[in-house]
């Protein structure tokens, strides 16, 4: 079912089941999924809201624990692990890009950058990150200066900043404009084939579904469908 | 754990919460400043106290009497458990200067030689020691000299025993025996017209008619001593020759002061800035948890990308303590400003070689824990959220907190109430600890200011009973000698005089246990109109016929009841010694008193007449005219003006209270300000989702604003009765620790303090709502939906 070039399987998860307690309110949010993401590919979570995309983004980026199932990031046991485990994973492996960029607003773009490469093991530099996603002349500006693209562009640099093995984006094109959100989608696909970083990218947006090597459907918490694309489209490509 | 990028974002996040920052680094300021300055005043104090006593030896063991054969002394130093003694004269006399028409009381005291002489020495502040010269000379003490402006080589008259001589100032000292200079037998102390005076042993013995015998003994006791067994072996000695019983350096007059002085220090260190640092911690931990909640996108952020829960509560306790840190610093150097004026005071009371104020390490060390630590603690409480918040939670929309009906409602009122009216309800009954922590917040700035408020109603209150009720004359005589009745009557010849009513005052030593204090007994008259003695409700006590009236001191301090026996001798005259029942005790306010008919005490006296004291009714607008006639009177020794007895009273205590009572209000100010803003700055930032919602949904500014108010009103409202009764409490506890030898102050609050107190709240209320009102102004309607909280 996989490419030859992608074979080295960083993830496995194996019936991974999360209920949320809202308020008073139990929420299944993901029932029984199983699936397994390889080093160095884009995977698309396509489905509608609600359909527990995000859990499992969250849980496979260690910042949320399932209530029953398994999954490994190689040979680590992200289920079993320690809070403080959680965080030395997130700290050396993942790198997060969110919906609402989530950059600190009293840092200027280079600072929320080095927020990252201060802690990371073998960070690229922060200009450095700042060129791959175009914005090295936005260097000082602080967030409410910058446009929303340009905010999730500084988001980027800082989750790619780190040298990350894993790139987790939660729509990250859900609060741009078109042509700012291909913009976006652009940078992401250059950080996959510069640093061969597994990108996955959740969005309810089917259209972009064409950038991906392979696309999880999601409805209800449950797998829908998996697809491969034999050919990844090119940003300019995808409409919407 | 140093990261720059997360120091930056602290510094930035401060500017923005600059006006949390700095109401609370007041408080912190306000608490450390008390703090640094009376724990440095203390420690200064007790260190200069302690190399004093010790530098310039002064005794443990004081024994007074009669008299005794000057060879007495051997007997002493022979004791077991007595390292050294000294065997002197002490008598009291009087001094005339040339600078004040009456003459000043008199304490002179022999100065041993000083190759003999090893127990409290003198420390020459300037000039030198007697010598044996062809005039007397004569060393004064410092208070005395600094009140009168006495010089090196001013001579003036001295009388003892009846016998007057000239003696020149040839030194101005002090000793550790006197470091508070008081008269025993005055109410308050008074420079002008009481002084210690050493003299070389030859010219005091020919004028006290005393060769070879002494009336005083002071000891040092050697190491390992028991003071109770060395002061009984002294008893035994010297009791054939009248002792009233040997004392130790506890009960020393000038020492009781010292310690006194010390221990209140103490606890002013703790207990004022206490109030403080609580509620600075309490502010600490609203604005943190306020600021953790508003920070929940970004804690969850860096989480996300990897920092550790440590480091990012470290990142908010660095933020705390900077907070702290901008009220601990300038608190300290506050604290020694405040210090040195405190010390300052102190120079003018007690005299200390060097007391010089300086600002300690330990207590700098102090202040700077203790500034730090309650907020930290505070700080730490708020924190915990970022434990508990999961990164991926934190990324979501925070569910609904869980409202509850609150009491109120469920008490069956909800059907009458206004859902305006619920939802401020359930806002403030949602949190109950931080709104007692509010209310209990407000409480103490209310408390604060009532108690600086009721100093000024209770000296008012003391002034008023004092001068009014109790002495009600217009001028009081005193003569240098007990005068037949006929004399009095003579008095009322002199034009302007409506009234004299005579009295009997004699110095006098009282005796109980192991107590014993110097005091006057004054003999009254029957029908005596123009002094009253009163009890604790201002009702006039009768002189009893029997027995003695004394200051309910005696009876809190050393347990004395009414019926039982105490011994008096008596320090003028032929020195008689008696017993008598205690009949009663009287509340005065100030000093102490003993108080006798006339009659018995004339008895007792072994004498048949005389009054040295009259007490007069004067025409006013002849009242200067009288004062000059009677200053000229040659057996008069002091003529005092109750009206100017009032106004020294009342420039030496009024300015002093005054300044105390504004400093209190601004500290308070500063509690009421810091709660009531950060508690309307908060509330308005928990819910400008909330307050922007019901502006969209059609509710006007005004009712917005209308809410809130409610809120913090309401808040003010509950702790109103309990501030005001905290207050009185406050000022009950602080008389308790006022000396009350000196003073007694009844807890008197006046209605008017209280609605200043109420007032001082209300204004800290508008300066908040009013930049509360800005704020509401300024709420973008489609940004604040925006923000995810």
């Amino acid at each position: 079912m996989q490419d030859n070039q992608f074979s080295e399987v960083l993830f496995s998860a194996k019936q991974l089941s999360k209920i949320y307690r809202m308020g008073e309110i139990d929420v299944h949010a993901l029932r029984e999924i199983s699936l397994e993401l390889f080093a160095g590919e884009i995977v698309v979570l396509l489905g509608p809201s609600g359909s527990g995309k995000s859990t499992l983004l969250n849980i496979l980026g260690g910042l949320d624990n399932p209530t029953s199932g398994e999954v490994h990031y190689k040979e680590h046991n992200l289920v079993t692990a320690t809070e403080k485990e959680l965080t030395t994973f997130r700290r050396e492996h993942v790198g997060f890009v969110f919906q609402f960029y989530n950059l600190i607003p009293s840092l200027t773009a280079e600072e929320n950058v080095t927020l990252a490469t201060e802690i990371a093991l073998s960070p690229i530099s922060s200009n450095l990150a700042l060129h791959l996603v175009g914005l090295e002349d936005r260097a000082h500006h602080f967030p409410s200066q910058l446009s929303g693209g340009e905010q999730q562009r500084i988001a980027i640099a800082r989750a790619v900043a780190k040298r990350p093995d894993i790139l987790l984006c939660d729509e990250p094109t859900g609060a741009l404009d078109y042509t700012t959100g291909k913009k976006v989608l652009e940078t992401l696909l250059r950080v996959n084939s510069e640093i061969a970083t597994l990108v996955v990218i959740i969005t309810h947006n089917a259209s972009i579904a064409g950038i991906a090597d392979r696309v999880i459907k999601m409805a209800n918490g449950r797998i829908h469908s998996v697809a491969t694309n034999s050919k990844r489209m090119s940003v300019e490509d995808i409409q919407w | 754990m140093v990261t720059n990028s997360l120091d930056i974002k602290l510094f930035r996040d401060l500017k923005q919460l600059r006006a949390q920052t700095i109401t609370t680094a007041i408080l912190v300021i306000c608490g450390v400043s008390l703090l640094v300055s009376s724990w440095s005043a203390f420690q200064s104090l007790r260190s200069v106290r302690d190399s004093y006593y010790k530098n310039y030896q002064f005794a443990d063991i004081f024994a007074e009497f009669k008299a005794a054969p000057a060879e007495i002394i051997a007997k002493i130093r022979h004791l077991d458990g007595i390292e050294s003694a000294e065997a002197r004269i002490v008598m009291d006399g009087l001094v005339y200067l040339k600078t004040q028409p009456e003459p000043a009381l008199a304490r002179f005291i022999m100065l041993t030689p000083a190759n003999q002489s090893n127990l409290n020495k003198l420390y020459i502040r300037r000039g030198r020691l007697p010598v044996e010269s062809t005039e007397i000379e004569i060393a004064v003490h410092e208070a005395f000299a600094e009140a009168n402006n006495l010089s090196l080589g001013d001579t003036f008259k001295i009388l003892i025993q009846g016998q007057s001589e000239d003696a020149k100032i040839v030194g101005i000292t002090i000793s550790p025996e006197f470091v508070y200079a008081l008269n025993p037998a005055a109410p308050l102390p008074d420079d002008h017209h009481f002084g210690i005076f050493w003299l070389l042993p030859k010219p005091l013995q020919r004028m006290a008619k005393m060769k070879d015998v002494t009336n005083s003994i002071i000891a040092k006791m050697s190491k390992d001593a028991s003071t109770g067994a060395v002061l009984e072996r002294v008893n035994q000695v010297l009791k054939p020759y009248g002792n009233s019983g040997a004392y130790e350096r506890k009960h020393q007059l000038s020492n009781m002061f010292v310690e006194d002085e010390i221990r209140q220090q103490k606890a002013s260190a703790i207990i004022t800035p206490s109030i403080f640092l609580l509620v600075a911690a309490f502010l600490t931990h609203i604005i943190l948890s306020r600021l953790v909640a508003i920070h929940r996108p970004q804690i969850a952020t860096l989480k996300a990308l990897g920092y550790y829960d440590r480091e990012i509560s470290l990142h908010y306790m660095k933020m705390i303590l900077i907070m702290m840190l901008v009220g601990a610093i300038p608190g300290i150097f506050l604290g020694d400003i405040i210090g040195i004026l405190l010390t300052r005071t102190y120079q003018q009371f007690f005299h200390f070689p060097n007391l010089n104020f300086s600002l300690s390490l330990q207590a700098a060390i102090i202040g700077l824990v203790a500034g730090i630590t309650p907020a930290l603690l505070g700080g730490w409480s708020g924190l915990r959220a970022i434990y508990k918040l999961t990164p991926a939670e934190a990324m979501r929309a925070p569910s609904p907190p869980v409202y509850k009906p609150s009491i109120i409602e469920r008490w069956g009122l909800q059907t009458r109430i206004s859902i305006k009216t619920k939802m401020v309800w359930r806002n403030l009954f949602f949190r109950p600890v931080r709104l007692l922590l509010s209310v209990l917040g407000i409480c103490a700035a209310l408390a604060v200011i009532v108690t600086g408020g009721s100093w000024n109603d209770m000296t008012d209150f003391l002034m008023a009973t004092q001068f009014q009720r109790q002495q009600r004359e217009d001028m009081s005589v005193s003569f240098l000698k007990p005068l037949p009745a006929s004399s009095i009557r003579e008095l009322l010849n002199i034009p302007g005089i409506l009234a004299a009513e005579g009295q009997r005052s004699v110095p006098a030593r009282l005796i109980y246990k192991n107590h014993k204090r110097e005091l006057g007994i004054t003999g009254w008259p029957d029908h005596i109109q123009m002094s009253r003695k009163l009890d604790k409700d201002l009702k006039n006590i009768e002189i009893p016929d029997n027995g003695i009236l004394l200051s309910r001191y005696f009876q809190d301090a050393w347990g004395l009841k009414v019926g039982e026996n105490i011994d008096i001798e008596i320090l003028e005259g032929k020195l008689p010694v008696f017993s008598t029942r205690i009949a009663a005790f009287s509340d005065d306010l100030i000093g102490l008193s003993a108080s006798m008919k006339f009659r018995p005490l004339l008895k007792e006296l072994k004498e048949e007449t005389g009054y040295n004291v009259v007490t007069l009714k004067v025409d006013p607008i002849k009242s200067t005219e009288v004062y000059v006639k009677l200053k000229n009177f040659s057996q008069i020794y002091s003529v005092n003006l109750k009206k100017q007895l009032y106004l020294g009273f009342q420039e030496s205590m009024g300015g002093l209270i005054r300044v105390f009572t504004m400093v209190l209000i601004i500290f308070a100010l500063a509690i009421a300000i810091g709660i009531i803003y950060n508690s309307v700055r908060v509330s308005f930032s928990e819910r400008s989702w909330e307050m922007a919602s019901l502006r969209i949904l059609g509710f006007s500014k005004g009712s917005v604003f209308e809410m809130l108010t409610s809120e913090i009103v309401t808040q003010i409202s509950l702790a109103i009765i309990p501030g005001c009764l905290a207050g009185w409490g406050l000022v009950y506890l602080s008389m308790e620790s006022i000396h009350a030898e000196t003073f007694s102050f009844p807890v008197f609050i006046e209605p008017s303090t209280f609605a200043m107190a109420i007032l001082v709240i209300i204004f800290a209320l508008i300066f908040s709502l009013l930049i509360m009102l800005r704020m509401i102004g300024s709420i973008n309607l489609v940004d604040a939906l925006k923000v995810r909280e």
